[in-house]
């Protein structure tokens, strides 16, 4: 079946060519497959790239297979006739102009993204970031659609490297690099010292050292381009490491030893949940 | 980023004969000889990218040293708590002693005005017991001024024991909160185990806890000069440190095994 729409373009009144296809079987199946093809195609902003083609090419295929999030965006730009809202925004709401906002405020766009990168929940995130979970949520639905993909690995780098700005960003690759490698904790330490990059450090604090550092790591990102430069660059860093390794603090020693030995524990106990959970009921069989 | 590192810091810069451009060197010491090394053009950014590493390298370096110096300093400082609790332990058997003689002549004896400060060897508690009971007048005023003294001379040690105890939790765990708790409960663990073929009596488990602190003062000595490349002096210092925690913890091991034994005999002879 296809209809037109009618769509408010500014003042003027303009139709959109669409078409419903309510006889498909497991339309939910059709989603899925239509997102992972997105993904790959338009990375994790594909909801809004697509919304823009929808925009662009005044036609949509098997419109309410798209979800209510791109409809939404369209909406949120050309509003969509009452009629047809129900049916395709299946009361679904949305705060697209927040949503828009934070990915254009490029410092609040960076630690939401890495947050969310680096394993964090919608709600942690926002509470972290001082933001309303809800708008969290949108702007992952929007513009970051990778919490469900976070366990493909090779893809996310893929995602993290290819830069959709010239030049390439590299304070954006190396900090979503280490956020999604290192977890929550490697993270926060990167977004506490993100405001101070840029500035002169003041080295003999620990703070200042500690920026420098991530500092570094950006330019290295930065100069590492190639496998000649790779390797002049790893030749030159092996000249400035200390001939000797520096002695530690007793303080110092003992964290770290105890850290050691509680994530081994930790890790243990995450591999013993399994045969825990078989010797009980065991015990039940025997018993019974 | 800054690439532009003109006038941050004297660098080894170079020129060469026949071209303006400048170039940046290393001098390193290798067995002993001196050594320059060429490390790039002085515009290119691989090399301001080296002196900014060389930089922090040599921040680090320098922060580090002076926390080892200021947790030696620190270790100078507060060696005198150790050292007090470990003093206390000359009076372990004769407070013993005092704590299990019988109340009754207290009571009938009259108050001295002001306790004593330091508490007698066991040989002179023995010899002014065996004169009080004879009906020695003087004697049985000295006992009664030891008595009245007693709590005040535990208190103090116990006093003594708290902040010795804070600082080596603080020595040991810094700043990282599952370290202090863990090293808590394994002051508290080690405590119980010296105390398990003994009974639980409170000022057994006091000389049971002077015990444990000695051993990791001894735990930390040992550890902070394990460390490799500290320098002479903070090394020396060390095993100077290590030399007297070890002393203090075989004093304080004798005395606690008399103890032990003296608690025994007062029980038989109960």
């Amino acid at each position: 079946m296809t209809e037109t729409i009618g769509i408010f373009r500014g003042s003027e009144f303009c139709t959109m060519w669409i078409n419903f296809d309510f006889r498909i079987e497991q339309p939910e199946r059709l989603q899925e497959i239509l997102r992972s093809n997105s993904l790959s195609m338009y990375g994790p902003a594909w909801r809004w790239h697509r919304a823009m083609r929808l925009i662009r090419t005044n036609t949509a295929r098997n419109a309410h297979t798209l979800g209510p999030i791109v409809w939404l965006i369209v909406d949120h730009f050309q509003p969509i006739q009452e009629y047809y809202r129900s049916r395709l925004l299946r009361d679904r709401n949305a705060n697209v102009a927040g949503a828009v906002a934070l990915h254009e405020d490029p410092v609040m766009r960076l630690k939401v993204e890495a947050r969310i990168l680096s394993g964090l929940s919608c709600e942690e995130v926002a509470s972290r970031s001082y933001l309303d979970a809800g708008l969290v949520r949108d702007y992952r639905d929007i513009f970051f659609d990778v919490q469900d993909s976070l366990s493909s690995t090779s893809w996310i780098m893929q995602q993290i490297i290819a830069s959709d700005s010239q030049p390439p960003d590299y304070l954006r690759r190396t900090l979503y690099r280490h956020a999604f490698q290192g977890g929550p904790a490697v993270c926060e330490h990167w977004l506490d010292h993100l405001d101070r990059f840029g500035e002169e450090h003041d080295l003999s604090t620990a703070q200042g050292r500690a920026a420098e550092r991530l500092e570094l790591c950006v330019l290295g990102e930065e100069l590492c381009g190639d496998t000649s430069s790779r390797r002049v660059l790893a030749g030159l860093i092996n000249l400035t490491q200390p001939m000797r390794p520096l002695p530690n603090t007793i303080a110092a020693m003992m964290s770290r030893r105890v850290g050691q030995v509680l994530l081994s524990r930790l890790a243990g106990v995450v591999a013993e949940i399994p045969s825990a959970k078989v010797s009980p009921s065991k015990q039940d069989r025997e018993f019974a | 980023m800054d690439f532009n590192l003109e006038g941050k810091e004297r660098m080894a810069v170079e020129g060469r004969r026949e071209t303006n451009k400048k170039y940046y060197t290393k001098v390193q010491r290798i067995d002993g000889r001196l050594k320059k090394e060429y490390i790039g053009r002085l515009s290119s950014p691989f090399v301001s990218m080296f002196v900014r590493d060389e930089r922090l390298q040599k921040a680090t370096t320098a922060a580090r040293g002076d926390e080892i110096n200021a947790e030696m300093e620190k270790a100078r400082q507060t060696e005198a708590q150790l050292i007090q609790i470990a003093q206390f332990s000359g009076c372990w058997r004769v407070l013993l002693r005092i704590i299990s003689l019988p109340p009754s002549p207290a009571n009938i004896l009259p108050m001295s005005t002001q306790p004593s400060s330091e508490l007698p060897k066991l040989h002179r508690l023995t010899e002014t017991c065996r004169l009080a009971n004879q009906g020695d007048g003087a004697a049985a005023a000295k006992l009664n001024e030891w008595i009245n003294s007693a709590p005040e001379i535990f208190a103090k040690a116990t006093d003594a024991l708290e902040l010795a105890r804070e600082t080596l939790v603080q020595d040991f765990a810094g700043e990282s909160p599952e370290t202090e708790a863990l090293f808590r409960i394994k002051l508290q663990r080690e405590a119980d185990e010296l105390l398990d073929s003994v009974g639980d009596d409170p000022l057994i488990r006091h000389y049971a806890d002077t015990m444990v602190l000695a051993k990791m003062d001894l735990v930390r000595c040992e550890l902070a000069g394990l460390r490799s490349n500290l320098s002479i002096s903070v090394r020396r210092y060390w095993e100077g440190a290590l030399k007297r925690a070890q002393l203090r913890w075989i004093k304080l091991n004798k005395a606690f095994r008399q103890a032990v034994a003296e608690q025994a005999r007062a029980t038989r002879e109960k």
